[in-house]
């Protein structure tokens, strides 16, 4: 354990050729402009008690004590201490806490982008209720604009900059939109004029799982909802929010609200993903400014909702399932009870995991940590744990509704010769629904 | 000597405690936040006051492991138990009714306190020990929180010794080590006594406006 | 060498008495005892002492009052008799001056004696091979902890203990008799204050720790050759060798001898006759003082007198060649360590453990 301490030390990688002291000063100017009465609060509240250890999935299976949560904004926390909490000017005269240095900074790379999902499981366990993954999420912010990101992560988000989505063009978007289309005889409406409702997509169904769009589409159809989807704002999916590149963020926040409002729709929905719910459902008037006027719902709130007032008629299923709460969701997104209803109405005799709800743990992918290639033996250790919990239920379905948990599960499915196929409900609810209308 | 620590030392002290807490307050709470927010799925006062008052227990996920139930334990033991010494003692109740109210209570009968006093004491011990043996709270412990503990320790301990009450020494050692526990208040990690409101309010209005556990 | 400690010890014993006999030491069992019997002339208690009146009855001018005969009144006549000084007080005091007082101080200084001598013979214990950088777990954080609890609790015991057996010899003459007056109420205070806590430890550790100091059979090996000094040869052990048991089950007896005693001393209310207080006191006093010579040499053990056992019980873990020189049994046996020494030592020869 030691060993593997001492060989992640330099862990790092840098973007773009600026000085060294100007990657230093904008990750400073960036860190102070984050706090606000809230991250204040958190900073002064810690008492250095270590049960946030006790809920990270990083910590817990590897029993390094460098996962423990607060340890990973250390450098955010300093930045605070000397220049923008109460005492400021006395911690920087009588040198109470050093500087922050551009190597630390560099250091702490691995710690804030590689080891923490932004799953908000620590935030439960501590006991002041300092919300560890806002504080690593505003603390990315800082060392985005350094210039210290994974470089997969920065290559991700150079492409969603240049693009328009990760994916890729707008007129890849339409090429493959009608493929899925033939491919999965559904009718799909792409650049309506007018619409109620604008569908968005994520990248890794339109690669991996093009049923699940071809799902999504069929489910509106059959509502006899208006509906499409758009080529300039398809992208659900937030590189910003994840990367810390605040521009990226309210650039893709703003595309899918203006475009909404353009059509006149007064939905937007996303598709199952869990970080594009906490960016859009949670801080789209933050990045947009104000109200925004348009509906954001998530594709399990939307069917639920459905399922119970009876517009979606469901086949029953048979047999025991079981589901992994998505984080972005669940814990941090108060839609427990949906994902439920689903499964309820669609027969199955749902076995829990062990830890479920709002402290379930984390599928080990989410906050960027699954696009970041240089992260892969922590995320397999998360993987396994999820794996024991999913194989002690006996269920015979492993359902999500995230396609970033399910790429994280597949993957690691993949690498541990694991059978399971991981289902989403998404595309069990249109397997099931009736053609009522 | 002991008249100074009595009397100028302890108005001192006490000025310092208030002014640099208010100071400390005030400046956290005036940083402001942001101006838009998303449409609230549920009432965000309504979990702001559940995560401060209600949610006050490990919650059941957590209790699998035993550092959760140590911490939570010898927590409880600790703070309940120096609340109890700093309210309920008589020397206190005495002491609050002469230089601070002009009114007291009734205090704890002797053994009361001698039981609360153990407690408190076992608590902190446990607490302090943990930090240096525990690879987690030893990386991340400032030398802040060992000193926070270490002065808390010392002024538990020199009340205890001055239990007899017939030693003007040991009396005066006590206040003496109370007042420059006061004075480093508001500059530490015991300031978690008036910022625990906040942080917990911050999440808990965060939970309760986007309906988690709804 | 040994010759000439039992030369010095048994010339010290005799001349010993002249200098403690003088002593005059206040009867203790009044004097611990809580409020239900303390004797209390009126007169004597002042108004700030009415709310915790534990601790007013050391005011030495008491104690000359009822030396001269002065009546008081016994407010629990559980122990059978109104008599403020009985005879057994003075047989009592003596035994306590000449017994405990000098056998103790021999016994303490033997020990610190001890630990010198192990020192200049020994040196420092380090290790012989180089570490290898893997470490294995020696002891739990719950065994850290509550290690340390002890520990910590039963020094300041210790300190506060050593206060009142000998604070009329050793303080008197630094701080006066003034000054002993306030060490002694304030040891006397934080005293019976963390008695309890003691107890709970002792049995925390006997719980912890029990299972692994049951004796084996290499242990008598380990005995009989004087763990290998005389041979000089390393004996094989598991987790704990010998020595370490022993000193295991000289802590959890005299532990628990000096809790029961103890406890009995703080709720004297529970005795139904003075001489049980007076064995109380004495058991108590004796398994302390037997305790804490013991500790002298763990103390040094555990810290300079070899290399890495500090460390064990501060980050719980070990070097796997520190395990080998000082537990093989057990390091063989753990599932954390690999291959033999022999080949690993080549393997990793020039490799330099960690800085964590
Ligand atoms: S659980 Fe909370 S208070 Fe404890 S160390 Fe972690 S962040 Fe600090
Ligand atoms: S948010 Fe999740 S991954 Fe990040 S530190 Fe907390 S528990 Fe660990």
């Amino acid at each position: 354990m030691n060993n593997t301490k001492s060989a992640a030390v330099s862990n790092f990688d840098k973007q773009g050729d600026l000085p060294d002291a100007e990657r230093h000063a904008s990750a400073m100017q960036a860190f102070i402009s984050e706090f606000g009465s809230r991250a204040a609060s958190y900073m002064e509240s810690c008492v250095r008690c270590g049960l946030c250890a006790e809920a990270c999935h990083f910590y817990l299976t590897t029993g390094d004590e460098k996962y423990t949560p607060i340890h990973k904004i250390r450098p955010f926390e300093q930045a605070y201490l000397r220049h923008a909490g109460p005492f400021a000017p006395l911690y920087r005269f009588l040198g109470l806490t050093p500087p922050v240095n551009l190597e630390e900074l560099e250091r702490w790379e691995e710690l804030i982008y590689d080891s923490c999902t932004l799953c908000g499981r620590c935030t439960l366990a501590c006991p002041m209720g300092i919300d560890i993954a806002e504080l690593v999420k505003e603390a990315r912010h800082g060392m985005y604009s350094a210039g210290l990101v994974p470089d997969r992560l920065a290559h991700i988000v150079r492409n969603a900059e240049v693009k328009h989505s990760p994916f890729g063009e707008p007129a890849d978007f339409r090429r493959t939109v009608r493929k899925i289309a033939k491919q999965h005889k559904v009718k799909i409406p792409l650049d309506a004029k007018r619409a109620d409702l604008l569908l968005t997509t994520a990248p890794g169904d339109l690669e991996d799982n093009p049923q699940s769009v071809a799902a999504a589409a069929r489910i509106l159809n059959r509502l006899g909802i208006s509906w499409t989807f758009s080529s300039d704002a398809f992208e659900a999916t937030n590189f910003g929010y994840l990367s810390g590149n605040m521009e990226l963020q309210k650039e893709l926040t703003c595309r899918l609200i203006d475009k909404a409002r353009e059509i006149g729709a007064d939905t937007i929905l996303l598709p199952e993903c869990g970080h594009a719910y906490g960016a859009a459902r949670w801080e789209a008037a933050q990045w947009y400014g104000g109200p925004t006027g348009v509906r954001i719902l998530h594709m399990i709130e939307f069917l639920a909702d459905r399922i119970e007032s009876g517009a979606i008629e469901l086949k029953k299923a048979k047999g025991s399932a079981t589901f992994h709460d998505p984080c972005q969701l669940i814990r941090r997104g108060g839609l427990e009870r949906a994902p439920r209803v689903i499964l309820e109405a669609l027969g199955f005799d749902l076995r829990e995991l062990e830890d479920h709800g709002i402290t379930a743990f984390c599928c080990g992918g989410g906050g960027g940590v699954l696009a970041n290639a240089r992260a892969e033996p922590l995320r397999l250790k998360a993987f396994e744990l999820k794996k024991s919990q999913v194989e002690a239920t006996k269920a015979e379905h492993f359902f999500t509704s995230c396609g970033q948990c399910r790429l994280q599960f597949t993957r690691g499915a993949q690498h541990f010769k694991w059978k399971k196929p991981i289902e989403s409900l998404l595309e069990a609810v249109d397997a099931h629904m009736t053609a009522k209308r | 000597m002991i008249a100074f620590i009595e009397g100028p030392a302890w108005y001192a002290a006490l000025t310092i405690f208030v002014v640099f807490s208010l100071w400390r307050l005030g400046w956290v709470l005036l940083m402001g936040g942001d101006k838009h927010k998303s449409p609230a799925r549920a009432s965000a006062a309504a979990g702001a006051i559940r995560n401060i008052f209600v949610d006050l227990a490990p919650r059941g996920a957590f209790l699998k492991r035993g550092k959760v139930w140590f911490v939570a334990l010898a927590g409880y033991a600790f703070h309940l138990g120096l609340f109890a010494v700093l309210l309920f003692a008589a020397p206190h109740v005495d002491f609050i009714e002469q230089k601070l109210l002009g009114f007291g209570w009734t205090p704890m009968p002797y053994w009361g306190f001698i039981v609360t006093a153990e407690i408190a004491f076992a608590g902190l011990l446990l607490l302090w020990i943990r930090r240096f043996v525990d690879p987690v709270t030893r990386l991340i412990s400032r030398l802040d929180d060992h000193l926070a503990a270490g002065l808390t320790f010392i002024v538990m301990l020199t009340g205890c010794l001055a239990l007899g009450q017939q030693s003007v020494f040991l009396r005066g050692l006590h206040m003496g080590f109370v007042e420059l526990w006061l004075v480093y208040f508001p500059f530490s990690s015991l300031f978690h006594t008036f910022t625990w409101p906040l942080s917990r309010g911050y999440s808990g209005a965060l939970f309760g406006r986007r309906g988690i556990r709804a | 060498m040994r010759m000439l400690t039992i030369i010095a010890l048994v010339m010290m014993v005799f001349a010993a008495p002249s200098a403690v006999s003088a002593q005059d030491f206040k009867a203790p069992v009044a004097r611990s005892g809580p409020s239900g019997t303390a004797v209390t002339p009126p007169e004597l208690v002042h108004p700030e002492q009415r709310l915790l009146h534990r601790g007013r009855d050391d005011i030495s001018q008491i104690w000359r009052g009822v030396r001269m005969g002065e009546r008081g009144t016994l407010s629990s006549k559980s122990l059978g008799t109104p008599v403020l000084v009985q005879s057994e007080g003075q047989l009592w005091r003596a035994a306590r001056s000449t017994l405990l007082q000098t056998y103790g101080a021999y016994l303490l200084g033997l020990s610190a004696l001890a630990v010198i001598l192990f020192w200049l013979l020994r040196g420092r214990i380090r290790l012989k091979r180089e570490r290898t950088g893997r470490l294995i777990e020696r002891f739990t954080l719950s065994e850290r902890v509550v290690h340390w609890y002890l520990a910590v609790v039963f020094l300041f015991l210790g300190v506060t203990g050593l206060i009142l057996l000998f604070g009329r010899i050793i303080l008197v003459p630094l701080v006066g008799k003034q000054g002993l007056a306030v060490f002694a109420t304030a040891a006397l205070h934080g005293h019976n204050l963390f008695g309890p806590l003691f107890a709970l430890g002792v049995i925390a550790m006997l719980v912890l720790f029990g299972g692994d100091n049951l004796p084996k059979r290499v242990d008598f090996k380990w005995l009989v050759t004087g763990a290998g000094v005389l041979t000089g040869r390393h004996v094989p052990s598991w987790k704990f060798n010998a020595g370490e048991k022993i000193w295991f089950w000289v802590v959890i007896i005299t532990g628990v001898a000096i809790s029961a005693s103890g406890l009995l001393l703080d709720f004297s209310f529970l005795a139904t006759d003075l001489s049980q207080l007076q064995i109380a006191h004495f058991i108590h006093v004796s398994g302390a003082l037997i305790a804490i010579a013991g500790a002298i040499a763990h103390i040094y053990l555990g810290t300079a007198g070899v290399e890495g056992a500090l460390d064990s019980m501060v980050s719980g873990k070990v070097d796997e060649t520190w395990a080998r020189e000082h537990h093989e049994l057990w390091a063989e046996a753990s599932p954390e360590t690999e291959a033999s020494p022999e080949t690993e030592a080549e393997e990793t020869a020039g490799r330099t453990a960690p800085a964590e």
